[in-house]
């Protein structure tokens, strides 16, 4: 179990971006109107929130401090 | 390391007369920290339902959320510091109760915040074993804001592994990170539920509130300090009112005598004053002989 959570979290970052982000960018996305005519437009939220979430987690922080 | 507490200055302004004064604000109930720390929490909480039934807007709940987080470290610092039980086992309960209560709206574990601000105080400004360091020292309010926001104001791991052989250390952070991990497992499920209202009622809010406390706790009273008792803290003012944050001009004689009540330490510093003049307290010459009712700014 301990090894199970100690994998998950050295993956932290990318969890975060996939889910929160994800979740965050998907029900912003369905709020603009000038984006209802894309298409897959929930798999392009959590895509991005997952490459968001693996570019800090390469680069180790979220921002340029 | 720091100053000869015994010989540094004549007997007049000892340690022992000091830590006297002292005392005297250092005995009160802190009822009205409590009923902030536990306030704050309630009336946040309270802001999901009237959001999610729409009784009140979500832009509201963010304002709101914002104040509850910006109010939600202090009794919490006091908690740290066995400010409510002051030394009494059968009230250590209500330490570990508020401490953690108040503390959900920011989403910090009690217990490594405990322990981790007990280094702060025992090693303030040593590079290697401040666990504030970062913060304290940082070059600008920019880098604040930005080391706040990525998280990184702290390396907790780095700290975990500096404080290795510290058992009671351990064991606190042991249960802080299960403490952590519940917060992120609960983030986790309401964002895929309620997104926009779990970033704007509390991941946000919490941003600002760790930007807020960090801002006002860690670095503007320490700008330019140095290692030792009374030189690690000091007194400053701004154009900023203390009322609005925290009376944090006053910080430095929390790091003498953390015992002070919040709300007594202005009275506290009245009769301080001498004694931190004679120590050489940074900005103790500038100290108004009247601090309670006065807002302290300078332009």
């Amino acid at each position: 179990m301990e090894k199970f959570l100690e994998t998950i979290l050295a993956y932290n970052k990318i969890w975060f971006g996939l889910i929160f982000i994800g979740s965050v960018l998907n029900a912003v996305s369905k709020e603009l109107v000038v984006l209802n005519q894309v298409p897959y437009l929930s798999l392009i939220s959590f895509l991005s929130g997952f490459v968001i979430g693996l570019v800090a987690h390469i680069r180790g922080k979220w921002l340029w401090v | 390391m720091g100053v000869d507490i015994k010989d540094a200055v004549s007997e007049e302004f000892s340690f022992e007369k000091e830590k006297a004064v002292a005392k005297k604000y250092a005995q009160r109930f802190q009822w009205e920290m409590i009923l902030i720390g536990i306030g704050q929490a309630c009336v946040w909480l309270s802001l999901w339902p009237l959001v999610m039934f729409g009784i009140i807007p979500l832009w509201l709940g963010f304002v709101v959320a914002c104040f509850c987080a910006c109010m939600a470290y202090l009794p919490s610092h006091e908690a740290q510091h066995g400010n409510y039980s002051r030394g009494d086992p059968k009230k250590r309960w209500i330490d570990v109760l508020v401490g953690h209560i108040t503390l959900i709206t920011v989403m910090f574990p009690y217990e490594i915040l405990r322990v981790t601000h007990m280094k702060h105080h025992a090693y303030t400004n040593h590079d290697d074993k401040d666990p504030d360091f970062l913060t304290s020292n940082a070059k600008s309010v920019k880098e604040v804001i930005l080391l706040s926001l990525d998280g990184t104001s702290t390396d907790y791991e780095k700290y975990k592994e500096i404080y290795s052989s510290d058992a009671a250390f351990q064991k606190a952070f042991e249960k802080g990170v299960k403490v952590f991990l519940t917060y992120r497992i609960i983030l986790m499920s309401l964002v895929f539920l309620f997104p926009l209202q779990t970033l704007l009622l509390w991941w946000l809010p919490a941003k600002i509130g760790v930007v807020y406390t960090t801002l006002f706790f860690s670095y503007y009273p320490h700008i330019g300090t140095e290692i030792g008792r009374y030189k690690n803290t000091r007194f400053w003012q701004h154009w900023m009112p203390r009322y609005i944050n925290h009376s944090m001009q006053l910080h430095f004689v929390h790091h003498l005598h953390p015992n002070i009540g919040h709300y007594d330490e202005p009275r506290a510093i009245e009769e301080l004053k001498p004694f931190l003049i004679a120590r050489g307290v940074p900005g103790a010459e500038e100290i108004p002989d009247r601090i309670t009712y006065n807002p302290l700014i300078k332009i």
